[in-house]
């Protein structure tokens, strides 16, 4: 009798225990990657809107002294997470204060500064719902798409950024050359002792396409596709790519570095004499039938000094900073 | 213990457990649905 309480006390401990363990392993093993450190408004959005609101005394956008104020038709401006801070103090600088409208959450529609990331706002720049928009260069799906809509773009370069690679800050690589990341990347290399770390699979991770960091990697890549080994994905270590600004001062996570590459480091001093390998261009995208004349006119102000000086102490690289 | 009770027990255990994994599943599914591909890479290690 008290054998058989024995064997039934065990096998209820053993399911509990089975149970637990389970549970423990996917916890360990998935549930635990997706934990976002960020605050609850980070959390909504991938950028703090709220954070960079032109015309807020609060806001953490930079403010140049500008001559210039832009009146009747105003663009419509939209753009990249990457880009907003930027954008935003364009309009700041440029435009009357009653023509963005935040209410808490989001831009109205009547605002003039909307935030739809890059493929919302390439779609945005063709729709004809946004006029001037700030993003990498767009990807082969929305040239199409602009094609298709009758529209041709016209890109204005503005300003340079890096284009980097992160990994976690307690990887114990710092480095790689262009071709040990395109090699990471294409499947090549699985392991990160191959590249001078530790014993431990690759997870290369990609980006949604369309997005701008997807389209700057397929260009990095020149061709050679992309693959993710499953090993990687369920064991391993990540790999990342995203702009420099973005994946530094903005998105503020912490518990993530950037590598360098080719011994080089994606600071700003690099970027503009062009000694870091990946560098390129971001751009005012309009669409060359719009002839909203206030258009060439904020064109001119973000590349005279003001608008460069706004380009610069918003994190980024001027286009003329090596000259 | 009676056969009936240790059965009863059995299932109560199991079906808890089955609901454990399956709030799990949901709790990670909401995760990455809001997880940024920094916050994942910092996570991972």
């Amino acid at each position: 009798m008290r054998t058989k309480l024995m064997k039934q006390l065990a096998s209820v401990f053993a399911l509990i225990l089975a149970f637990a363990a389970f549970d423990l392993a996917v916890w360990q093993g998935i549930t635990r990657r997706y934990i976002d450190r960020h605050s609850d408004e980070m959390k909504r959005s991938s950028v703090a809107v709220s954070a960079f609101l032109p015309f807020d005394p609060d806001s953490r956008i930079v403010r140049v002294e500008s001559g210039l104020t832009l009146s009747g038709d105003l663009p419509v401006l939209d753009g990249a997470a990457a880009l907003y801070p930027m954008y935003a103090a364009f309009a700041h600088a440029v435009y009357p204060p009653d023509s963005v409208q935040f209410d808490g959450k989001d831009f109205t529609p009547e605002s003039a500064v909307q935030y739809t990331n890059t493929r919302g706002a390439y779609k945005a720049v063709v729709d004809g719902t946004a006029d001037v928009v700030f993003c990498a260069k767009p990807s082969a799906e929305q040239l199409a798409y602009a094609k298709e809509q009758g529209a041709e773009l016209e890109l204005v370069p503005i300003g340079k950024e890096a284009f980097v690679f992160v990994v976690s800050s307690d990887n114990p690589v710092d480095n790689l050359t262009v071709e040990q990341v395109r090699s990471i990347f294409s499947g090549q290399y699985t392991k990160w002792s191959e590249v001078g770390g530790d014993d431990t699979f690759i997870d290369a991770v990609q980006r949604n396409t369309g997005s701008g960091s997807q389209t700057a990697m397929l260009n990095f890549m020149g061709g050679i596709p992309m693959k993710r080994s499953l090993r990687g994905a369920l064991s391993g270590r990540a790999i990342g790519y995203s702009f420099r600004y973005y994946a530094g001062d903005m998105a503020g996570t912490n518990g993530v570095k950037m590598l360098s590459l080719n011994g080089v480091s994606p600071d700003a001093a690099h970027i503009a004499d062009g000694s870091y390998p990946v560098s390129s261009n971001f751009y005012a995208v309009y669409n060359k039938a719009n002839d909203n004349e206030n258009i060439p006119r904020l064109i001119d102000f973000i590349l005279s000094e003001e608008g460069q000086q706004i380009v610069a102490q918003s994190g980024y690289v001027p286009l003329h900073a090596a000259e | 213990m009676n056969e009936t009770v240790f059965r009863r027990i059995l299932t109560a255990v199991t079906v808890l457990g089955i609901l454990s994994i399956i709030a799990l599943t949901v709790y990670t599914w909401l995760l990455y649905r809001d997880c940024s591909v920094l916050t994942y890479i910092a996570n991972k290690g």
